[in-house]
């Protein structure tokens, strides 16, 4: 570290800037200030070699206070500047100016270069220092609310800031400039000297108000948040500037809120209290307040205060009627994303994603402003209380990283009509999501689940959130949920589904996906696929088949191991983790289903060399297909009475805990197809496919279809039909507009395979009713108005004549 | 020339004037009536929202809603309806054509000072009575009819003035209520009133042009045009306060149009911010496009003859560079050619694509009526101009007239025969409405393939019916309600397109002439 004098200083400045000294004799000055003798201090900052000018006003820098002092100490924070320059003693990116009014209440002005532009401009000469950068006009303007800089010794945060430029990337107008026009305010408040315990920025500068960038920000710590902390700064005497060649890093300290970043060499802005650590109550809102939206709130929740992390976070993305977040989707509408951690505090494990109509009631105060939401201690349980329309449940089994929560599996966009009952068909997306091999963010994160993830659904029992823990794969499911998905990498599935409708998950198959990719993603997605391996847990019976052998086990466990809420405090974190401690050990190995079995001591009996297909209950127990392959084997108790049984296909039924094998009969398909008749134009067909076989026939495709003027035939209609042995199904198709009357319609049933099983056929088609004569029921008026038109006619008409008439004397030329 | 006795001109003009009310009042009752006070269209509904806001929160610019041009109508209408008794609905269904007939006697003003002679003054009259155009804004339940007797009552004022400079009391007194029509005009459309004042400055432009370059600077041109400089700098000066201090409504409406170019056209051009070509109606609001030309007929014979006139009137005084320093002669000249240049400008906006909707119901009503007292000035023999001479010919013009007279009253009133855009209503439609308002207080119901049913619900019924909850054109895929009824049907019908149904749809109501359907629930979220 050297220091130099005056001359030497300003022979070095002007040896790099005396272009902009010269540019500067023609421009006004715009920064007036007495200036004494400059000087500079050298040094490294982070490795970076560093030029600071201190421009002293009103007062001269001794030699001593320089060899003694540090740099900061040289000048004062109420009415010098700082010049620093990075690198380069030419390269000058920040000037710090410090002002103060007639009550001594201080202002500093900040003038920044950015990144990707040329070192701040300026004159020193003439005993002042004039910034010609920006018009002279600085970033950032701070100055106290009341006060100094620092209250009793610590620093004062309550702060007024103006930006005057582009304040963060996405915050507002993205093309705002540092032109004199203030584009956004910030206000930071605290309780207590040293704390800031609220910020809240607001954007002041409006050019596109109907675009949907960010304009309100809150952040607020929240009542149990950990102490605050925050990096030391580069001047004490200016307790809110850093500078800084780091890495900022949260979840150990705030970085200054002022810091000058020597890595991108650029000047950013941080929030006062925190960020995405724990503690913090955050609003991200497109629309100002009270009726905030978008995210609407973030909360950051932190239970244990030894470290900073957040171990849950509770996201409402939240679209009010009165500020409604894209016009085509329903309003109001509000989606949480709630995730949680476990023993790892820095992997989220578990996460909910909920969706209703719900609307915000509540008036919470941040500082001045007033926003309707709920408050931070009140929002998990406000979420959680309430019943859902669309709840999602995802656990990363190995835990996933990150600040925000678990992204992937989530019911966005694309489903809210859906969700409103204004489509019937979902995206389709939860049922069978994209299969990603990492925990990449992409655009599509929401609808994808990367391998190690597992996720449920629940669409129709709309109830609160809860879980509960399966004794069979030793998993906490989401209590009503239809069904689930575990993608265990590589396009390999562990499907898992309610089929008895009671809410827990009883049947388990492992697959393996499709190999299609998604057109439109590269990505595989977790259709149904090829079964390897099964599992049922079914009336007192759990029946697993690989494909080479069939075992079964009689055993009266519990269903449900112990059912548990989402945490919502400190108090249910920690009994979460302590209920689910016990059995981290005791996981089930996904890829061996048969194994789960070992952990139930009932009877079990196994065949070898058999198979199960089309598991399903029936009125009065369950039924399913068995193959008995030659040279089959019964192994242990024959619980299903088949040995001895000629080799081949069999239906059995248990029924009131009896099994009942018979020989399979194929199955046997018909069609009667018959015309609606009321609807819409044409009214639609009414098909019924009845199966009077002993096998199931599932995803059969019924192909509807005419014959054009040529005779060629032409689609009209291709849909899915699951055909199950001694049942009937009814399925509608609607016709399009265009078929003409009488035209003969064709109907046909293919296997997967492609080969037709049934046919039906229907004519003439019936047209649509015809419009009674007496619809426009107005145009009887006519008779009665008629004479009026004509007297309008007469009198218009009587009125040119009038005009046209040649008077007596009247010249004709 | 007319050599009449005074007391016989009193006589022929009170003839004249009386048959032209009387028409007007034959037209306003015909349109009043022909629906048997059953019907609606979108501004009307508007402007009755915009009155019934007034009416109760009893202040100019209301909180609920403020139409965002100018106050002048509702508050013209809640004195009305204090007066009267009559309720917003009766104002709007009946009084909204009745009240037009009070623009026979400021055109006819306007028409006479233009023209120079009473006699064109009723024939101009009765060719804007015929234009369909002009007829169908005035009969509505909306601010035009008064906006368009206000400019009337400004081209009349102004020439008056002009032509009383010399006698100062008589002056001032016309100067006085010119610029209190000014106001007046601003305080009932905004858009409108700057679009005349545009005018206005155009045609000094275009005088100032003619002076410099073809004609002698004559005493009469000279006071003309200064007359016309303060006109227009006033009344722009009470446009510009009321649009950007008196009335924040109208600034509100400014803001949302984004490029200055297209706030300078929605300022001077009148034109509205729609994102659909407005000619495309030509092709789809009409059994054919042969019918929307015949009952077009007259707007387009008033073009197209006054632009001949026009073109040639120019030509033979530039030829015989013999420019009249007569003021109402220039003014007529020039005003035609502002409006008609504005109205060649506006259209090429809409077809840029930036704004729109405009020829139909906007420019072409003020281009008419500018272009009606150049064509009767003709027929009824100017100065330099040769009279209709043969009985015949004034006698066939007359059917003609009476013709097209009949054609406009068709088109200004959507006569449904001939006309996809219905108006109207049956009373078992509404009663449907209500029984689903009540049934179904949550969800939408869908009406009609347009705003037919909406619009006339928010006039009568506003109080009954949400109108949130009532869905018309494509429907969004939350609706899950509809309205089928026998009119519903032949509309259909007409347009060519389906009913938005599906087949197995439940009928949940029906009352003989008019059904609601419920789409079938295909999830948990649609039961």
């Amino acid at each position: 570290m050297k220091h130099y004098n005056a001359k030497k200083a300003y022979d070095l400045m002007h040896r790099f800037w005396l272009l902009f000294v010269v540019v500067s004799l023609f421009m006004p000055a715009a920064t007036p200030a007495h200036a004494e003798t400059p000087v500079i201090w050298q040094g490294e900052i982070d490795g970076v070699p560093t030029w600071i000018t201190v421009v002293p006003r009103g007062h001269e820098i001794s030699a001593q206070t320089m060899e003694t002092e540090p740099w900061w100490a040289w000048g004062n924070t109420s009415s010098d500047a700082y010049i620093f320059a990075f690198q380069d003693p030419g390269n000058v990116r920040l000037i710090v100016s410090f002002d103060q009014d007639r009550t001594g209440q201080p202002t500093a002005r900040l003038y920044a270069a950015g990144h990707d532009t040329p070192p701040l401009e300026f004159d020193l000469r003439n005993n002042g220092l004039r910034i010609l950068s920006n018009n002279g006009f600085p970033f950032v303007t701070v100055s106290p609310r009341s006060g100094g800089w620092l209250v009793d010794g610590a620093a004062n945060y309550n702060l007024e800031l103006s930006y005057d430029g582009l304040y963060v990337e996405g915050f507002g107008y993205r093309g705002a400039q540092t032109d004199g026009v203030v584009d956004v305010k910030t206000t930071v408040g605290g309780n207590v000297p040293g704390t800031p315990d609220w910020e809240v920025t607001r954007l002041e500068y409006d050019p596109r108000p109907n675009d949907a960038y960010p304009r309100l920000g809150i952040l607020q710590r929240t009542e149990n948040a950990p102490p605050f902390e925050v990096i030391p700064p580069a001047m004490p005497g200016f307790p809110y500037l850093g500078i800084s060649g780091n890495r900022v890093n949260w979840f150990i300290s705030n970085p200054n809120p002022l810091l000058f970043d020597l890595q991108t060499m650029n000047l950013r802005t941080n929030p006062f209290p925190g960020f995405q650590n724990g503690g913090m109550y955050n609003v991200n809102s497109i629309s100002f307040d009270p009726h905030i939206n978008f995210e609407a709130p973030f909360v950051f929740y932190n239970f244990d205060p030894d470290n900073r992390f957040a171990h849950l976070v509770v996201r409402g993305v939240y679209s009010p009627a009165e500020a409604a977040l894209g016009i085509a989707l329903p309003s109001p509408r509000l989606g949480i994303r709630y995730s949680w951690k476990t023993d790892d505090v820095e992997r989220w494990r578990y996460g909910l994603q909920l969706s209703d109509f719900y609307v915000f009631e509540d008036r919470v105060q941040v500082g001045d402003t007033e926003i309707i939401a709920v408050e931070a201690e009140q929002f998990p349980k406000w979420v959680t209380s309430k019943p859902w329309r669309a709840t999602t449940f995802i656990e990363a089994v190995s835990g996933y990283s990150g600040s925000e929560g678990i992204y992937h599996y989530l019911v966005d966009n694309e489903d809210w009509q859906w969700i409103a009952g204004g489509t019937s068909n979902s995206s389709g997306h939860i049922e069978a999501p994209l299969l990603q091999e990492s925990t990449e963010l992409t655009r599509f994160t929401w609808r994808t689940l990367p391998a190690g993830f597992r996720g449920e659904y629940m669409f129709a029992h709309n109830k609160p959130p809860e879980l509960y823990f399966s004794p069979v794969d030793g998993m906490l499911h989401l209590t009503g949920a239809e069904g689930g998905i575990w993608h265990l990498g590589q396009g390999v599935l562990l499907r898992s589904t309610d089929l008895d409708g009671n809410g827990l998950l009883d049947a388990w198959m492992r697959e393996i996906a499709p190999p299609e990719l998604d057109k439109e993603t590269g990505l595989q997605r977790a259709l149904p696929g090829r079964v390897i391996d099964s599992l049922f847990e079914i009336s007192g019976y759990l029946l697993q088949s690989s494909g080479e052998s069939v075992t079964i086990v009689q055993s009266n466990h519990s269903r449900v191991e112990f059912t548990i809420s989402p945490p919502t405090d400190k108090e249910s974190w920690e009994f979460f983790r302590a209920q689910l401690r016990p059995y981290e050990n005791q996981r089930r190995d996904p890829s061996d289903l048969r194994s789960w079995l070992d952990a139930f001591p009932g009877p079990r009996g196994e065949i070898a060399g058999a198979s199960v297909a089309n598991v399903r209950l029936t009125d009065d127990g369950f039924r399913f297909e068995l193959a008995l392959a030659p040279g089959y084997q019964v192994n242990g108790p024959d619980l299903l009475g088949v040995a001895g049984l000629t080799p081949g296909k069999y239906v059995v039924e248990s029924r009131d805990g009896a099994f009942m094998v018979t020989p399979q009969t194929p199955a046997q398909l018909s069609l009667a197809v018959r015309q609606a008749t009321v609807g819409g134009a044409p009214p639609p067909l009414q098909i019924t496919v009845a199966n009077s076989g002993g096998a199931d026939m599932r995803d059969l495709t019924l192909v509807v279809e005419t014959q054009d003027a040529s005779g060629k035939p032409v689609e009209l209609a291709r849909t899915t039909v699951q055909a199950l042995a001694g049942q009937s199904t009814q399925v509608r198709v609607d016709l399009p507009s265009t078929l003409a009357t009488g035209a003969t319609l064709r109907v046909r049933q293919e296997d997967s395979q492609g080969q037709v099983v049934a046919r039906g056929e229907w004519a003439p088609l019936a047209g649509s009713s015809t419009p009674p004569r007496a619809a426009i029921a107005s145009l009887n008026q006519v008779p009665i108005l008629a004479p009026v038109a004509v007297l309008f006619a007469v009198f218009v008409g009587m009125g040119a004549a009038l005009a046209l008439r040649r008077l007596p004397g009247e010249s004709t030329r | 020339m007319n050599q009449a006795t005074p007391a016989s001109e009193r006589t022929r003009v009170a003839a004249e004037l009386f048959v032209l009310l009387t028409a007007a009042t034959l037209v306003a009752g015909y349109a009043a009536m022909r629906y048997g006070g059953l019907w609606g269209e979108v501004d009307t509904s508007a402007a009755a929202t915009a009155i019934r806001a007034m009416l109760q929160e009893g202040q100019l610019i209301p909180r609920q809603v403020a139409y965002p041009n100018g106050y002048g109508f509702q508050a013209l209408a809640v004195a009305l309806l204090h007066v009267t008794g009559l309720s917003v609905a009766q104002l709007q269904i009946f009084g909204a054509a009745l009240l037009a007939v009070w623009i026979v006697l400021p055109a006819w003003l306007a028409y006479r000072e233009l023209t120079g002679s009473t006699r064109g003054a009723t024939l101009a009259t009765v060719f804007v009575l015929v234009q369909p155009e002009f007829l169908f804004p005035i009969l509505r339940g909306t601010h035009e009819k008064f906006t368009r007797g206000l400019m009337f009552l400004a081209l009349y004022l102004l020439v008056r003035s002009i032509l009383a400079r010399r006698q100062t009391r008589r002056f001032a007194a016309l100067l006085l209520a010119f610029y209190l029509v000014s106001y007046a005009l601003v305080t009932f459309n905004n858009l409108m009133a700057f679009s005349f004042i545009a005018a206005l400055g155009l045609a000094l432009a275009l005088n100032l042009a003619v002076q410099r370059l073809f004609a002698a600077r004559g005493a009469e041109s000279t006071a003309t045009q200064r007359r016309l400089l303060y006109a227009i700098g006033v009344s722009l000066l009470l446009a510009f306060l009321f649009t950007f201090y008196a009335y924040p409504p109208a600034r509100h409406g400014l803001q949302i149009v984004r490029s200055i170019g297209d706030r300078l056209a929605l300022l001077f051009l009148d034109v509205e911010e729609t994102a659909a070509s407005p000619y495309t109606i030509v092709a789809t609001a009409w059994i054919s496009p042969w019918v929307y030309l015949l009952v077009s007929i007259a707007n387009w014979l008033l073009l197209i003859l006054s632009f001949l006139l026009w073109a040639a009137q120019t030509w033979v005084w530039q030829r015989s560079r013999a420019w009249p320093d007569e003021p109402r002669v220039r003014l007529l000249w020039s005003l035609y050619g502002a409006f008609g240049f504005l109205s060649a400008l506006s259209i090429a906006v809409d077809f840029s694509g930036a704004l729109s909707s405009n020829l139909q119901h906007r420019i072409f009503p003020t281009f008419a009526m500018l272009a009606a007292p150049v064509v009767a000035a003709w027929l009824v023999g100017r100065p330099g101009t040769r009279p209709l001479a043969s009985r015949l010919a004034r006698g066939v013009l007359a059917v003609a007239i009476a013709c097209l007279a009949l054609l406009a009253l068709l088109k200004a009133t959507n006569e449904p025969a001939v006309s996809n855009k219905w108006p109207f209503y049956v009373p078992a439609e509404f009663v449907a409405l209500r029984w689903t308002g009540e049934a179904n207080p949550n969800g939408a119901t869908w009406t009609e393939f347009d705003e037919r049913l909406t619009a006339a619900m928010v006039i009568c019924c506003v109080e009954e019916i949400d109108r949130r909850r009532l869905a018309s054109y494509q429907p969004q895929p939350g609706v899950r309600a509809f309205l089928i009824s026998d009119v519903v049907r032949a509309r259909g019908q007409r347009l060519g397109q389906p009913l938005p149904i599906e087949g197995d749809s439940l009928r949940v109501y029906d009352n003989g002439a008019a059904e609601i359907y419920r789409l079938r629930p295909a999830t948990p979220f649609q039961r």
